[in-house]
Formats: structure tokens, sequence, C-alpha cells
């Protein structure tokens, strides 16, 4: 009889979507919920939505070897490590340097470098591209690069890391696909 | 009671009898104990991870003079017991911390807000206590004795419906509190013995107060509230009267001594430019400005500081800023000619507000100063801008 609750119980959570496992294995052809931009994903890799922003996290072998993140900032969003904020019809290195200040302000990271910042384009829309390494706590040497292109208040940004060493290089060009790949929807 | 209750009774009570009465490292035939000896070496291997993350600044001369600071706190026979060593961690935050085996990590936002050696020689003061006193082996040992407590309570009533489960949280949280600081006593007792020390050392007490004032008003502009578990600051209120009382009573009328402020900022004015822009990265305006301004203060015609005032200014963007904001790069220009960074700042404003036909000359002598700019694409993008009317 208790048995049978619990699986009463689970079943219930399960069908009620308390119960999910956050990765699924990515599509090829990934929409966003909000519909404003589609990207194919690699095959093979596991996709997380990270939030009701839809920010999108995809890894074949877990984040710490490698990821690409796809996120939107609204210019009313706060930073996780920066007061800085987006603002509407700021110029490409100002965007950046509000997205490379944010990465470089995170406590728990050390030694953040900026190796690239040049203007770059983003399905079409003029963008930047910076590329940048910081270490770990336990002195881990990761390298990133990140595009960004703000459109109207809204930044849309991809990036891509991984452990500078080995691992950055080898997934750079299925990176550079998912980017290739990556439309935004016609402004409404 | 169960006699497997039982037994598991004594032999939890019989492991929370670690004494946590240790006399301090001065005393005759100091020994470390074996928990104690575990403690420093697992200090050491987390002390090699930091050198390894970058965290921390290598700056030779600068790491010579905090530890001479140190070495006039403590005489030699507590530096063979301890060998202290003075780091400094680039880091924003206002904190410092000390170590069982004595290495001691100042913040560079904590050490940039000093104003003197004899604001210094108090906090190495209290933090070298927490050492010396072996802070870190009692606060342990007396969490261990209360989760043991509290296991033996979890025992004891886990046949009572809810309340072993409440054991258990008490525990699991009391264990969590010690990691993030130490206890009221300890803390209490590093003030008064810091203080000592700075005052022996022929430091002026009255220094000795002014880091919490500053500590304080920046809650108050940040309006942190202090929280009552996880603070790193925990009970400020109550160490500014800790000080004040020691002042008014022990150190009554004891107004002199060295401030050494001079070399003190001359030592480390590059920490306080470093921590300068690290606030203007955080977005922290007005910190950033009191910062470049007090860089200012100590080297008032180096243009490095003149250009990261006017970058505070630009990138702040308040009323009246922009032109703040040129005047600093002008100065910064007129300071050295040659350093291409104000000129961008000029050309980029001028651009911004639409003085187009003024953006073009400083942008074109930031390239021809640093003609490999990493930001050259963006800056010939702006030239094109320029010219267009």
């Amino acid at each position: 009889m208790k048995a049978g609750k619990s699986v009463l119980w689970a079943l219930l959570l399960w069908t009620t979507g308390c119960v999910t496992l956050p990765w699924v294995p990515a599509e090829a052809l990934y929409t966003s919920q909000t519909k404003d931009y589609s990207v194919a994903l690699p095959k093979g890799w596991m996709r997380w939505n990270l939030d009701e922003d839809d920010d999108l996290l995809v890894t074949r072998d877990g984040t710490s070897l490698q990821s690409i993140l796809i996120v939107r900032v609204h210019v009313d969003d706060k930073l996780r490590h920066t007061k800085k904020k987006l603002a509407k019809g700021m110029m490409p290195q100002e965007a950046a340097e509000v997205i490379l200040d944010n990465y470089g302000s995170d406590p728990n990271i050390f030694a953040f470098e900026v190796k690239e910042n040049s203007p770059a384009s983003i399905s079409g829309l003029r963008g930047f591209r910076a590329v940048y390494t910081y270490k770990t706590k336990d002195g881990l040497k990761m390298k990133g690069v990140f595009y960004g292109s703000m459109r109207g208040d809204v930044l849309y940004g991809i990036r891509y890391a991984a452990p500078q060493r080995h691992y950055f290089d080898r997934d750079m060009k299925t990176f550079e696909r998912v980017l290739a790949s990556f439309k935004l929807a016609k402004a409404a | 009671m169960t006699r497997p209750r039982a037994t598991a009774l004594l032999c939890l009570l019989a492991a929370a009898c670690a004494t946590t009465s240790l006399p301090p490292v001065t005393s005759r035939n100091f020994a470390l104990e074996d928990d104690e000896k575990r403690m420093w070496a697992r200090a050491e291997e987390e002390q090699k991870k930091i050198e390894a993350s970058g965290a921390l600044y290598k700056d030779a001369e600068l790491e010579g003079y905090l530890n001479s600071v140190a070495r006039k706190l403590q005489p030699p026979e507590v530096f063979k017991a301890i060998r202290f060593r003075i780091q400094v961690a680039k880091s924003r935050q206002f904190n410092a911390s000390a170590a069982p085996n004595g290495v001691i990590y100042v913040h560079s936002g904590l050490l940039a807000q000093m104003d003197n050696e004899a604001q210094l020689a108090t906090l190495l003061g209290h933090e070298m206590t927490h050492a010396t006193h072996r802070h870190a082996i009692r606060d342990f040992r007396d969490t261990m004795n209360k989760t043991a407590f509290l296991a033996t309570v979890n025992v004891t009533l886990a046949g009572v419906p809810f309340v072993g489960g409440l054991a258990s949280l008490a525990a699991a949280v009391g264990t969590t509190a010690a990691i993030t600081g130490y206890s009221r006593d300890q803390e209490r007792e590093a003030d008064r013995e810091g203080l000592r020390l700075m005052v022996q050392a022929g430091y002026n007490p009255a220094e000795a107060p002014k880091l919490f004032y500053v500590l304080q008003k920046e809650l108050e502009e940040e309006k942190v509230k202090e929280p009552f578990f996880y603070s790193s600051h925990p009970r400020l209120q109550e160490r500014i009267d800790t000080y004040e009382d020691l002042l008014k009573t022990e150190y009554a009328g004891r107004t002199k001594g060295v401030k050494n402020g001079e070399l003190f900022l001359k030592k480390i004015h590059g920490i306080v430019l470093d921590n300068a822009w690290m606030e203007l990265k955080a977005g922290r305006f007005v910190h950033a400005q009191r910062g470049a301004e007090k860089y200012l203060a100590i080297r008032s015609d180096d243009a490095r500081g003149r250009y990261l005032l006017g970058e505070v200014f630009r990138q702040k963007g308040g009323d009246g800023d922009a032109d703040r904001a040129k005047e600093q790069y002008r100065k910064a220009i007129f300071l050295d000619p040659s350093y291409p960074d104000p000129h961008k700042g000029i050309g980029l404003l001028h651009l911004k507000l639409g003085e187009k036909r003024l953006c073009r000359k400083p942008l074109e002598s930031y390239l021809s100063l640093a003609p490999r700019a990493s930001d050259r694409p963006y800056v010939e993008e702006y030239l094109r801008q320029c010219d267009q009317r």
C-alpha cells in the first residue's frame, strides 16, 4: 500500500513538472521559446534552458570542459558582477566594455585578461567579438569568446568557453558553425 | 533508552571533549597539536592553489614593506613559531584574512582605503593575533564539540517526531557559521591585542578605529544590512565600540604616535590606482572617483590618474560629466602627450556628443601613438563616422 502511494506521488510530480531533468539532447534546429531567434545546435550535444529568459546552455562533455551560452540581456536587466548597464543605441565597443567588465568583476575568477575586442556582426547586425582568458579558483586557465550585438533594447550574445589548453581549439570550429547558424527573427 | 543508543551517546560525549583552551604561541613549551598540524597542512595546500590562481599581487617591494610593518609588531621569537607572510589579494572587497599558519591576505580594496601605516598596523596586529592565539583550531574544536553535542541530542531525541530533525538543522548551521568567521569573543580578543601591539610598536592609537568608520560608511552607502549569519563584517558597531572603549580607558590621553602616512601612500599608490580601476569596472562610480582622486592626491602629476578620472566621468555620464571628463583628458595629455588613451577618450566624447568636426584629430593622434592598438578596427570605424555629416 505504502509502495503504491509512493509510485502515485512520483507519477503526480512527474506529470505536474515538479521533477524534470534540465539537460535534454540538443536539436538540429532550435527556435527560442519567444521565437526571436533560431540556431543550429551540434549533434550529440546537450542543451539546458536556463531560465524564463530562455537563455540557452549547450555542452557535449560538461560545462567545465566546453560550453556555448546564448543570452539575451535587456537594458533594464541588472548584471551580476557590475552595476554598469547596457543602453539602447550603445556603440558595439561600449556594449563590449559592459559585458567584459561584468565578466572581469566576477570575484570567483582571477587574472582576467581581454585578448581581443573588435567589431563583428551577428546575424547581419553590427556588434563585437571579444576574446578573453581567466583562471579558475583551482588555477585552471580558461578561454572565452563572446559575440554580442544590440538590437533595440536587447543585447544578443553568444559565448563559447573552455579550458585554454587543448579543449578551446578542439571545439572552436563547432562553435563557429553554431554562430554562423544563429538567425534573429525579423523585428516585430 | 536502548543499549545501542546509550553506547552511541557515550561515544559522542567522549568525542566532545577536545579542549578549546589553548595557550598562545608565545607560551613556554608551545607545540602544535595533531589536529592543528593537519589544519596548517591543509592551509598550505589551499595557499598553493591561491598562488597558482593569479589572485595575488606579485610585487616584491610592496610585500617587503607590508612584512616589515608586521615585523615591528611582534618580537623575533614569535616569527620563529609562526612564519608570518603578508600578501595582497587582487580584490576590491573590503576584507582581510589570517590562516592559522600565519599567511595573511589583505585585499587590495581594504589596503586602498587606508591612509597610513598606523591603520595598517592595526589591521595586521588584529590578523596576527588570530594566528598567535590559535583562533582557528580553537574555533574548529568548538564547532566539533557543538556538532557532537547536537548529534548526541539528535540520537537521544530521534524517536520524538520533528525534534530530531531540528537538531540536525542547528548542527549544520553551527558548522557553516564557524567557517564564515571567528567568534565574537575571538574578534574582541584580536581587536584588543592588535591595538596593544600597534601601540607597543609606537603607532598612534587614535588611528585604530578609522578603518571601521570607512567600513560603516560603505555599508550605509551600499544599504547593506548586517545579517545575523554569514556576514563578513560581523557586529561592526560592537567592534567600533570595543576600540572606542579602549581608547577612552586603557589608552586615554594617548593621541600621539607614529602614523607614517606619506611613506605608506607612496608604497601603496599602485594599489590605489588598480583598485579604482576595479571599482570602475564594477560600475561603482562614486568609489572609482574617490579612488582616482586619492591617487591624484598622492601623484598629482601622473597622466594615468588623470585619464582614469576622465574615464570615470565619461562612463558615469551624468550632468556636466562630459566636460569634467574632457578636462581630465586634457590634463593627462598635457602631463604626457605620448600617452595614447586620453586622446581616444576625448575623441570618443566628441563623437558621442555629435561634435564630428572635433573628433577626427584626437582619434588620429591615438592611432599614431598606438599603431598596434587592439581596438584599432573600432577606432577606424569611428573615424569614418567623424566624416559623416
